[in-house]
């Protein structure tokens, strides 16, 4: 199982990311400062932490120095939209950057990517009878390739990563296609119809009034 | 056209002109000096021969003059003065030359001029490229004298003269233009010292100044210049200090703004995503819950800040014991939650200022040290009349300030504890408000405190200095002493 270090001194956000992390699957611990969050590190191994910038005791930048001598991929948090702490922060060497507030699918999207980056993710991902190998990129089931186009297989993996998760058509846009949804487009719903029908997923991947999909298992 | 060279171009011209007048003028004076005198000296041959002439022709008898050439009797007495090229003709009335030395002529109309009176006259005419002065007399015999001498050499010497000043009148005006260029812009070099600086300062080198040692208006306007560059790095700093406080009360704004968004965002967001227990359910609409709470905690503070911060502020006299007692009857709720006693002890006394400000500002102060204090302890508010003022003090025996926090507590969402100020409810703007209140009020305060020891934040406000007001201190000192110091009212909120 994949451990997670969420490093946040605001209880509730650090509370928010553990609910939906652990939903999503992964193990989580939370450091409400700096310092505890150094001796987490020190004392048990992570896959990935997720780091808070404005910190008490030891600052967000400290900590990301501290956790480069053991080699753990880093995602920080930052409220301020100041452009020079993002580059700062890269610099550092932290793998990415969310900027508060952020939406929940944008979190377990970074979160998963920096993951895959680091092959802490199975290479192998399975959905009833269809194996998805996402290193080639690669889609079969029962044995035959079904050949995607680049947007159907980002929406199936996206589908893949929200279990029983309803996903909003301006989020599944945001995340597939990028840029602003502007909530009249047909664009999602003929990409999900054909997806549904190329993998078999009719029962499966269903629609929400209103609202969009669900991959239900 | 840089000032020295107008200088230049202005002085070196009126030099010239001057010289030009002053030296033409002599030369001319001159001239005619020496003219004048070779005329002079001219009469007087003429005057000399004719004197001789007639004393010769006096002396001897008509026949002994017939008998005589004229030429002999003229060379008794006068013999030609080889130096000078002239001559000396006699001639009668009928204009029939008697005598002459020399065949010079020249032409002239003197002796149409010659009157009974006037028998004498001269004239200054050419011959053989020549200037001569002619001088013609009648003697008593009725016959002309006329002698010309010869005046070039008074032109030659004038022409040479004039030669001499023109190359002088060069030489001086190319010396002259030199000296005047020079010094022009010595003096200028101050004003160009000057604008060096000024376009420096201009390009941003706030440091720059003028140093000139004269006392002359440059001077005077080098030191202006400098004062002004003081008074605006001066300025400068204070705006960028401003800018960079707000630059960071902006910053911190934007963090205190987004830190419960991002709650309230991400909580919907789940909510409307997932299905989730009940308890789920629940705890995510609490939070949303608080964090909309502190939001709305935060624009009420942000609120009461710009009002406090835009404020004109009417000073009137309020009694500091009823303000004071008021201030414990609006906290006495919260207080009373957490069995906290508030004891308020007044002195007589008058505060200057406005009303709600300073409620605000005791308010706030009483919540803060609500929050920093324990179930059951106590906070004291206590009003002291001093002799130029009014001193209220608020102590609690809460967990206390460590000192090096002490120093930043009035700084915009700075929270020494942000952990426990959020669940108490605090945006980190409280003291920065009552810093501002205190502000307006010109009135003073100090914190002291020990971890563990509780906080005394000490507000000292100073009567407005008014003749006016004197009979009133008076009265209130007279009335404290009728009734001892220690008169205070106890009063308990709980």
């Amino acid at each position: 199982m994949i451990k997670i270090l969420i490093v946040e001194d605001e209880e509730p956000i650090a509370n928010l990311i553990r609910m939906n992390l652990g939903k999503a699957g992964y193990q989580c611990e939370i450091a409400a400062d700096g310092e505890a969050a150094a001796d987490a590190i020190a004392e048990r191994p992570f896959d990935l932490i997720l780091l808070d910038i404005m910190l008490p005791k030891l600052n967000g930048y400290e900590v990301l120095e501290y956790a480069k001598t053991v080699d753990v991929p880093v995602i920080f948090l930052t409220a301020m939209g100041d452009t020079q702490q993002k580059v700062k922060g890269l610099k550092l060497g932290a793998e990415d950057y969310i900027a508060k507030p952020f939406e929940i699918a944008e979190l377990l999207a970074r979160v998963e990517t920096v993951l895959r980056r680091y092959r802490k993710t199975e290479r192998q991902l399975r959905l009833f009878d269809i194996e998805i190998d996402t290193d080639s990129r690669t889609v079969t089931q029962k044995g035959h390739q079904v050949d995607l186009t680049t947007k159907e297989y980002e929406l199936l993996l996206l589908f893949l990563r929200n279990k029983n998760r309803a996903l909003y058509r301006e989020t599944i846009y945001e995340n597939v296609w990028g840029g602003e949804y502007n909530g009249t487009g047909r664009t999602v719903d003929l990409h999900v119809q054909r997806l549904k029908k190329k993998l078999g997923l009719e029962e499966h991947i269903v629609a929400i009034y209103k609202v969009g999909y669900r991959l239900e298992c | 056209m840089r000032l020295s060279w107008k200088l230049f171009f202005i002085t070196t011209p009126i030099f010239v002109l001057f010289l030009t007048f002053f030296g033409t003028w002599i030369i001319q004076d001159s001239l005619q000096n020496s003219l004048d005198q070779e005329i002079e000296r001219c009469m007087l041959e003429n005057q000399t021969f004719q004197s001789s002439y007639e004393l010769t022709r006096n002396a001897l008898s008509g026949e002994q003059w017939e008998q005589l050439t004229i030429d002999k009797a003229v060379a008794s007495f006068y013999r030609r003065d080889v130096g000078r090229s002239g001559s000396m003709r006699i001639y009668d009335a009928r204009g029939e030359v008697l005598y002459q030395d020399n065949a010079l002529r020249v032409e002239h109309e003197i002796r149409e001029q010659l009157t009974e009176e006037q028998n004498v006259g001269y004239e200054i005419g050419q011959a053989q490229e020549q200037t001569f002065v002619v001088v013609l007399c009648r003697s008593s015999f009725g016959d002309y004298i006329e002698t010309t001498r010869s005046i070039s050499g008074v032109y030659e010497k004038w022409d040479e003269l004039y030669a001499r000043y023109r190359a002088g009148v060069l030489l001086l005006t190319v010396l002259a233009g030199g000296v005047i260029l020079g010094l022009s812009f010595f003096m200028t070099r101050n004003m160009q010292k000057l604008s060096r600086a000024t376009r420096q300062f201009a390009q941003g080198q706030y440091d720059v100044r003028v140093k000139i040692d004269s006392r002359d208006e440059i001077g005077r306007l080098a030191d202006d210049f400098n004062w002004m560059a003081d008074a605006m790095k001066r300025q400068m700093e204070q705006l960028q200090g401003d800018v960079h406080r707000q630059e960071e009360f902006t910053a911190a704004f934007a963090h205190e703004l987004k830190t419960p968004l991002t709650s309230i965002i991400g909580y919907a967001d789940t909510i409307r995503q997932m299905e989730l227990s009940k308890e789920e359910t629940d705890m995510c609409a609490d939070y949303i819950y608080r964090q909309g709470k502190r939001l709305q905690t935060l624009s009420y503070k942000l609120l009461e800040m710009t009002m406090a911060g835009k404020q004109e502020i009417v000073r009137r006299e309020i009694l500091a014991r009823e303000l004071l007692e008021e201030v414990a009857q609006v906290a006495g709720a919260a207080l009373q939650e957490k069995q906290i006693s508030l004891y308020v002890q007044a002195e007589e006394g008058m505060l200057f200022g406005d009303r709600d400000l300073l409620m605000s500002l005791f308010l706030n102060l009483v919540d803060n040290a609500r929050k920093a204090s324990e179930q059951g302890s106590s906070i004291w508010v206590t009003g002291q009349a001093q002799y130029d003022g009014y001193q209220i003090t608020v102590a609690d025996e809460g967990r206390g300030i460590a000192p090096e926090e002490l120093a930043r507590i009035t700084e915009a969402f700075y929270m020494v504890d942000k952990s426990r100020a959020r669940k108490e409810g605090g945006a980190g703007l409280g003291l920065a408000l009552c810093q501002k209140i205190v502000d307006l009020h010109q009135a003073v305060w100090r914190f002291e405190s020990e971890p563990g020891q509780g906080l005394r934040v000490t507000v000292l406000f100073y009567n407005p200095v008014r003749p006016a007001r004197r009979p009133v201190r008076l009265r209130e000192r007279e009335e404290r002493q009728r009734r001892g110091r220690t008169a205070g009212r106890r009063r308990e909120a709980v």
